[in-house]
């Protein structure tokens, strides 16, 4: 889509247009989606902080300035509702305590052969409180201090949660290695070849010459 | 080291996460959630549509209640009666009745005799009254049964220290409506004047309907806070009620709450349990809990904090839950056929339970707090005014059904931002009259 297309779009939005905002929201479907499902624990999930995004974008959609980027715009509309949605959830969210987490040694992860689905589930198997952290932190580029404000946590309460996310995150890592060698690894296998003795003439070697 | 490690741990993530192509992903189902909540409309709005509806309806049942409802005005309630003395002699042989009804009683047109059925020997029972000052005026007779030559003779006079006279005391008309409850009023009969006191010959003639013992009254001076009940050992003093009524309410309420006004309002929701005990004649105490979520939309302006917003939010959702405890003190306007209508007011005291806002900009992608819980929880005592007016019909001797239009204004600032909280809204209560078990 380009850049007049977009505008003209987002126009005819201002407008209430329902047509044009389905377009927007087709167009922009996969990239908020994308946004929702890190924060999200489920794709349920993240599809109802979705919609709530789109449901603000389409409110105040007269408040986009043209002149900046609408997806850096959306996006953020998408990981505040994404935050909402956190503190709305808060009392019901899963958290774990520090103990639990074991330390974990580290390893070289920039050779991990992890697909997008790989790291998704990943990232949507923390807790909620440490996935919202980690995203904020790691993905979105925020400082602990910013983390701290947005969530209404001090900035050790943001490194203590980073700190979890990332050795859960090593250890699915971890997991996913092993089970990845396990399978690609077990060779000590013996190689069987079926032989249809139907099929087998019996060759002699002295041309029928008994001895 | 380590950092390096975790570097690349956030590296793998946000490389691999970051705008991937989802655009298979596509949900026509999703749209259609979207489009349910695009054609919602808006509540605020609706509500703030209503909210005139609402206090114009509010005003006019308290406007209809009070004029339905409403006591009767005591006219001529300056015009003083001259003293009439109302003398009671036995007058041996003469079987004869004398009535001097003399010019000097003004007496209005409308006004009655109350007569007093007199038992007894009636040997020189005096009874004096002074006509009261009301519009309600009455004469009170001695009828008392004539046996042999005990006839009696009353006179009407314009006593004015007279050989017959007696003890003159004021009866106001404060003692002679009393509603309701008979056995705390002196139960006086209403008849015409002249007529009948004309029509009384013979032997007895009665023109009261309810007879009280005429030696409450006759022959001691006239206290009406000391008259003593039929019903009772002791004595009672006039205006209070003989026993006080307790009953237990459970109410509910749907309410709005807004920040210095109810124009952004946002509608609450109110349960408890409520205690009243009637302490006067027509006073109620009333006490209790509430339970009460109060929502309600404020601004910047009104949201008093010490942290310092980078940007200030466009908008601030406050949720509080705060338990009320009023004192209310109402009055009865009206009480008859079942129907009862009072306007009352008194004071709240707020203990908050939870409070916690949220914060809205009108930028979104502000960045900036969302969401702020206070953690320790406010209490706010008689901070709040009362004003109500409550309806109730007896369903039976037990049980009754109420509705209350109801208005809490702030006399202090309330909760962590310091807000003035007001709150209008209709209560429905279910009374369950204590006293109906228990015997008199």
């Amino acid at each position: 889509m380009g850049e007049d297309e977009l505008h003209q779009l987002i126009r005819d939005c201002v407008k209430q247009d329902r047509k044009s905002q389905k377009m927007l929201y087709k167009a922009f479907y996969g990239f908020s989606m994308a946004i929702c499902l890190r924060y999200a624990g489920n794709r349920d999930e993240a599809a109802e902080v979705m919609n709530q995004g789109f449901f603000k974008v389409f409110k105040n959609i007269d408040r986009y300035d043209a002149d900046r980027p609408f997806k850096a715009w959306l996006g953020k509309i998408m990981m505040n509702v994404s935050i909402d949605y956190y503190r709305a959830n808060l009392k019901m969210a899963y958290t774990e305590d520090l103990e639990t987490v074991e330390h974990l040694s580290d390893g070289d992860y920039t050779d991990k052969n992890l697909n997008y689905n790989d790291l998704l589930a990943m990232v949507q198997r923390l807790p909620q409180a440490y996935r919202t952290v980690f995203n904020l932190f790691a993905i979105d580029g925020y400082s602990h201090d910013e983390i701290g404000e947005m969530l209404n946590i001090n900035a050790g309460t943001s490194k203590s949660n980073l700190f979890k996310a990332r050795q859960k995150l090593k250890q699915m890592i971890l997991d996913a290695d092993i089970k990845a060698s396990n399978y690609n690894g077990n060779t000590d296998y013996t190689s069987t070849v079926a032989i249809n003795a139907v099929g087998i003439k019996p060759v002699f070697y002295n041309n029928g010459i008994r001895e | 080291m380590k950092k390096d490690y975790d570097k690349d741990l956030d590296s793998l993530f946000k490389h691999g996460l970051e705008d991937p192509d989802y655009n298979t992903g596509y949900l026509e189902d999703d749209w259609g959630d979207l489009e349910k909540m695009l054609d919602k409309p808006v509540k605020r709005r609706v509500i703030a549509f209503w909210l005139p509806i609402l206090s114009s309806a509010a005003a006019i049942l308290l406007f209809l209640g009070w004029w339905m409802f409403r006591p009767q005005v005591v006219q001529n309630n300056q015009q003083k009666h001259e003293v009439t003395t109302i003398k009671t002699s036995n007058t041996t042989g003469s079987n004869k009745v004398a009535v001097n009804n003399t010019p000097a009683n003004k007496v209005n047109g409308d006004q009655s005799i109350i007569s007093n059925s007199v038992k007894g020997d009636g040997v020189h029972q005096e009874a004096a009254v002074k006509p009261f000052d009301n519009s309600k005026k009455q004469l009170i007779a001695n009828n008392r049964p004539a046996t042999g030559s005990n006839i009696p003779a009353t006179k009407l006079t314009n006593n004015n220290g007279q050989n017959n006279s007696i003890e003159v005391q004021e009866v106001k008309n404060s003692i002679t409506e009393f509603p309701g409850d008979a056995r705390s009023t002196m139960t006086l009969a209403a008849v015409s004047t002249n007529p009948l006191i004309k029509g009384i010959t013979g032997d007895k003639q009665f023109l009261t309907s309810t007879p009280v013992e005429s030696k409450e009254i006759i022959g001691k001076p006239y206290r009406p806070e000391a008259i003593k009940d039929d019903n009772d050992n002791g004595l009672t003093k006039l205006g209070f009620v003989k026993r006080p009524q307790f009953a237990l309410t459970v109410v509910g309420a749907s309410e709005l709450n807004g920040a210095n006004t109810l124009g952004d309002a946002k509608s609450g929701t109110n349960v408890g349990l409520l205690f009243s005990a009637g302490v006067y004649n027509k006073l109620t105490l009333t006490t209790g809990a509430n339970y009460a979520a109060m929502p309600y939309n404020t601004n910047i302006a009104n949201y008093h904090t010490g942290y310092t917003f980078k940007t200030n939010p466009s908008e601030i959702e406050a949720d509080c839950r705060v338990l009320d405890i009023p004192i209310n003190l109402d009055y009865q306007l009206y009480n008859k056929h079942q129907n009862k209508f009072s306007i009352g007011t008194g004071l709240s005291s707020y203990i908050m339970l939870h409070e916690s806002y949220q914060f809205y900009y009108a930028d979104p992608t502000t960045k900036g707090p969302v969401a702020f819980t206070v953690p320790n929880e406010g209490k706010y005592f008689f901070g709040i005014m009362n004003l109500q007016a409550t309806y109730t019909r007896q369903v039976n001797s037990k049980f009754g059904l109420s509705i209350q239009p109801y208005m809490k204004l702030p006399l202090t600032t309330i909760g962590y931002s310091q807000t003035r909280l007001q709150t209008a809204g209709v209560a429905v209560g279910l009374s369950w009259n204590i006293n109906s078990l228990t015997k008199p």
